[in-house]
């Protein structure tokens, strides 16, 4: 009777949880963003909005890669230069057209960059294809590099970004040294 | 006089008639009730129509408690749902009572307890709200229970009565992930009979033919069998509650692995039996709404607030009867509301005061100065209670050592008059008009506040505060309709649509300055509310220190942000003790230099515009400005070298951990204080500043904005970004010629004034220049090299505490109410800035910190040393 129920259920997509077949999850959509003239991915999940590259207050005393502070429906949020951050020295074809708005535990921010170019899923196989370790120092907040066909892309990753802006996250004095 | 007299017999007879027919609905009411017929619900109506009718006649102050008590009986007996609300059997005694007492206290002539009636009449409506509002906190308590997650569901119970009776294993299990693919799988193997989902946990009881074992393999989540008897609902409900909590605490449950172990209700719920019956005795209303409880601490802070002006005025004016009426009403509402509550200890203190006011009323005991002292103790005990229960604590301490100086008070004067005890010198509060002049000695006699909750509802600060800071952004959004029209205007002229525009805006901006207004008076509360309190404060200080001091408060009708109103509580109990301690001298000393023996300390409040002034002035010795400096030198706060104004000298005080008293009193010579005292001040985005002459006195300035929801600011640019200074920064703003420029190695200076003010250039110390312009930095370019590039330049003065600085910028755009808003989490404190505005085209204009501004400079240039070269 044990085997007759497995087998019911089996054609019927109810095998275990682990046997299943994950349907793809936002975390395996990304976004292809421009920076001069690299491409990079960012996943959907952490993307709150995009808007046009907004008029910043620029802030006295901060990191050079804070480009300064937008005021967003009556949110204060800091916005962030990708291209300083990922230290890219190649001119833009034009001057930034897109400022994404990401979510992270830490807090909402601005991230300029040149454009947005596409919307693209990505099976786990495709994904972490190098680590970050064999890149550049500069590209310390890429978590992992993607092969979307024929391109390999960079994945961005926001909570190494605001790390390299911000510093480590406080501790809530429960993790041990 | 004659038609005076005939007025208040026509109003007595008029009242007399209101009362009659309130009597005549009373026996319609009683009638019906003693012939089981169902509760006349419109002779209710009629019975509140007629308190309506009749609190038209209450006019006057000494009829203000009783008519707001009964405007609350009205309102709720007009506002209520007879179906939804009906009135319960102790309801209707409250209604008879006041219906009694009313007639005692309005027919016939005035009665000689009509201080007692008046209060009865206020402890009966209040039982009466409160019977109203614990009805109704149980039957959402009730209705709670039946849509509680851990209750089962009449529906359920009969599905599980079902099963149960049934072949069936019944099971129940707790799943944190994939629980619509495990619900899926139970729908195939088994009926379900019940779904609870208690944040990320889903439980579910089902009934099925299969092994237990199989089930498991199935739904690969533990199983908790369940055993089918007589007190199922009862571990069900167990069980989900358990769930339930290890929810809310993780740690307080592990789950369960248990296959096939029936579990008993006993083992997985406490007895909680005991810990009820202690809250319970304690008083019969904790288990009801917070609300209650809330409610009664307010209006017992309040009761005790005119309690306190109630004495001193008592023990200031000569000890008039009146006024120990009015104690005894205030000390009898209070041991009412507390007795309905079950606070034993608070009714307990109370009725004891009351037998005290009662015996000095009946002149058993003869009102003298050192009862007072013993009342003011009684207060003290009470406010402890009120304070422990303001914190969730049980309102009980020991008050056996009060009630003992209660029961003696009258031996304790006899002993204390056979020694010739040293009479305590008083020093009250005086009222003074605004005008200077005082008034004639007479206290307005403090307000009842017993009733007052029933005009006003309590809202949850936090609620508040939302709407203020949506406001702001109204005020933010119609600036941008405003700019919108001035384009449209420019772009395209006066066209009837652009006319409309204007005309809209108008409107709107009409409503908005009126919404405005109101919203922020919503937060604004009288500064008298703290005044009152020092009376009592300098009275105990110039006792502890045996001075002769005089309190006098001016301008305490000034209204302030409630938030800053208590947070000014602390500086100026500071203030005040200094004065007090430091500043006033003793009587003969004070004789000796031809002052008055008796010293004033005047605490005065105004508004100028946007801002409100504070001040604590005193008629004392003023500081020895010379002794400042050698302590200064002492501390090595100064070097003997440096050259110092008579001001510079004078604001070392407020240098941390600065006191030239030479010893240290229970009051103060700690020098921890005043430089408390400023960062205080500084964090309401206030400043301080003082002035003092030597044997002439003291005076400490407060200079606040009066709320910190939106902030008066001086709009300037510099280096092409826009910024904010708070006006109560601002001293001055001028424009001054480039040749006017003093310089001391690199730091530069203008003279105002016979002052030497340093100046910085906003634009560079914000770096807004090289930043917009993506040039080299600037900061190497003296300010002088770019003023020298204009023949002219414009400079903000600003000021925090003592200092002073000049802020170089490009324009002045004009005053501006603006709401700051914080730069978030992520950039936590940014150098300089106090927080971020929307201006009107969206963009974000920098709020200028300017304590810490002007820090800074005296961290990077050089403090006195610069400013004194």
């Amino acid at each position: 009777m044990r085997q007759e129920l497995l087998e019911r259920l089996g054609p019927m997509g109810w095998g275990r949880p682990q046997e299943r077949s994950e349907p793809r999850s936002p975390q395996s959509r990304f976004l292809v963003v421009k920076v001069a003239q690299q491409e990079f991915l960012l996943s959907v999940g952490v993307v709150r909005e995009i808007i046009h590259a907004p008029l910043m207050t620029s802030l006295p005393r901060t990191s050079p890669e804070i480009l300064g502070i937008i005021s967003l429906r009556g949110e204060m949020l800091p916005v962030l230069d990708l291209d300083r951050i990922l230290g890219l020295s190649a001119p833009s074809e034009h001057a930034p057209l897109r400022c994404l708005i990401l979510s992270s535990a830490r807090g909402s921010f601005g991230l300029l960059v040149d454009d947005v170019e596409e919307f693209t899923h990505l099976l786990p196989h495709e994904l972490g294809l190098m680590t970050s370790e064999s890149l550049a120092e500069e590209f310390r907040v890429v978590s992992s590099v993607a092969m979307d066909g024929e391109l390999a892309r960079p994945v961005l990753d926001i909570e190494l970004i605001l790390s390299t802006v911000f510093g480590e996250r406080k501790s809530d004095g429960n993790e041990s040294h | 006089m004659d038609f005076a007299q005939d007025s208040v017999k026509k109003t007595r007879a008029e009242r007399a008639l209101w009362v009659a027919r309130l009597a005549q609905i009373w026996h319609v009411i009683h009638a019906a009730l003693e012939q089981g017929q169902p509760l006349p619900q419109g002779e209710i109506t009629a019975f509140a129509e007629t308190v309506k009718d009749l609190r038209k006649l209450l006019t006057g102050e000494q009829w203000l408690s009783v008519d707001t008590a009964l405007a609350d009986v009205e309102s709720y007996l007009i506002s209520r749902d007879p179906a939804a609300d009906p009135l319960s059997a102790d309801d209707l005694y409250c209604l008879a009572q006041l219906q009694l007492l009313l007639e005692k206290l309005l027919v016939g002539e005035p009665r000689q307890d009509e201080v007692e009636l008046k209060s009865e009449c206020i402890v009966v409506t209040q039982r009466f709200r409160l019977n109203s509002i614990q009805r109704r906190t149980e039957e959402k308590l009730a209705e709670e229970v039946e849509n509680s997650a851990e209750h089962v569901r009449s529906e359920e119970r009969n599905s599980l009565l079902a099963l149960s009776q049934s072949e069936l294993s019944l099971f129940l299990i707790v799943c944190e992930d994939h629980a619509a693919v495990i619900e899926n799988r139970l729908h195939t193997i088994s009926a379900l009979a019940l779904k609870r989902v208690f944040g990320q946990k889903s439980c579910y009881i089902f009934a099925t033919d299969l092994e237990s074992e199989l089930v498991q393999d199935i739904v690969e989540v533990p199983l908790i069998a369940l055993e089918k008897n007589s007190e199922l609902e009862n571990q069900i409900t167990s069980l989900l509650k358990e769930v339930a909590e290890s929810e809310a605490n993780p740690s307080a449950i592990e789950p369960t692995g248990t296959v096939d172990a029936p579990v008993k209700s006993a083992d997985v719920v406490p007895d909680r039996t005991q810990e009820f019956s202690t809250t319970h005795s304690e008083s019969p209303y904790h288990m009801a709404s917070q609300d209650i409880v809330d409610d009664f601490i307010d209006n017992a802070e309040k009761l005790l607030e005119s309690l306190t002006e109630s004495l001193l005025a008592f023990e200031k004016n000569s000890f008039q009867s009146e006024t120990l009426d009015e104690m005894f009403r205030h000390a009898h509402t209070l041991k009412g509301t507390a007795a309905m509550l079950g606070y034993r200890v608070i009714e307990k203190l109370c009725h004891s005061m009351e037998n005290l006011l009662d015996r000095m009323r009946k002149k058993q005991v003869s009102p003298q100065r050192n009862l007072v002292d013993v009342l003011f103790s009684g207060l003290d005990r009470l406010r402890d209670l009120i304070s422990l229960l303001r914190t969730g604590a049980s309102p009980v301490c020991p008050i056996d050592d009060v009630l003992q100086l209660f029961e003696k008070g009258d031996e304790s004067h006899a002993q204390d008059a056979a020694h010739g005890g040293v009479e305590l010198v008083l020093n009250s509060s005086v009222n003074e008009s605004p005008d200077g002049g005082h008034s004639s000695g007479e206290r307005s006699k403090p307000s009842d506040t017993s009733g007052s909750s029933n005009t006003s509802i309590r809202i949850d600060l936090k609620r508040l505060d939302t709407l203020v800071n949506l406001v702001g952004e109204l005020a933010v959004d119609k600036a941008r309709f405003a700019r919108i029209e001035e384009l449209m205007k420019a772009r395209a002229g006066s066209t009837e649509f652009s006319r409309l525009m204007s005309e809209s805006l108008l409107i709107l901006d009409r409503h908005m300055n009126e919404a405005q207004t109101l919203i922020m008076k919503m937060r604004m509360i009288p500064i008298s509310t703290t005044f009152s309190k020092f009376t009592r404060v300098v009275r105990d200080i110039s006792k502890q220190s045996g001075k002769d001091v005089e309190l006098v408060t001016v301008g305490g009708e000034t209204e302030l942000d409630k938030t800053m109103v208590e947070e000014l509580y602390d500086p100026l109990v500071h203030l005040i003790r200094n004065s007090v301690d430091h500043g006033i001298e003793s009587p003969d000393v004070r004789e000796s230099s031809g002052k008055a023996s008796r010293g004033t300390v005047r605490l005065s409040a105004s508004q100028q515009g946007n801002l409100i002034f504070v001040r604590v002035e005193d008629d004392g010795r003023g500081l020895d400005v010379e002794k400042i400096r050698r302590r200064a030198i002492e501390r090595g706060l100064i070097k003997d070298s440096d050259p110092m104004s008579h001001q510079d000298c004078v604001n070392l005080i407020f240098e941390p951990g600065f006191s030239t008293a030479d010893a240290v009193t229970a009051l103060s010579g700690r020098g921890v204080g005043l430089d408390v005292v400023k960062k205080n001040i500084q964090k309401l985005k206030g400043m301080i500043e003082l002035h003092t002459e030597q044997g002439q006195g003291t005076t400490f300035t407060i200079k606040l904005p009066m709320t910190l929801a939106l902030v008066p600011s001086l709009m300037v640019d510099a280096g092409g970004e826009r910024f904010a200074v708070p006006l109560v920064n601002v001293i001055e703003s001028l424009r001054i010629s480039t040749d006017k420029i003093r310089k001391v190695g690199r730091q530069e200076f203008v003279k105002i004034r016979d002052e030497l003010v340093p100046l910085v250039d906003l634009s560079q110390v914000f770096g807004t220049s090289e930043r917009q312009n993506n040039q080299t930095s600037r900061s190497d370019v003296p300010t002088s090299t770019m003023a020298a590039l204009r023949k002219s330049f414009v400079f903000v003065m600003i000021g925090s505490g003592h200092q002073r600085l000049g802020i170089i910028v490009d324009r002045l755009l004009g005053q501006q109410e603006i709401v700051i808003k914080s730069l978030g989490d992520l950039l936590g404190k940014v150098f300089g800035v106090a927080g971020g505005c929307v201006l009107e085209d969206g963009r974000v204009a920098l709020v200028l910190d300017i304590a810490e501004v002007i820090s800074d400079l005296s961290a990077t240039r050089g403090g006195y040393e610069t400013r004194a070269s």
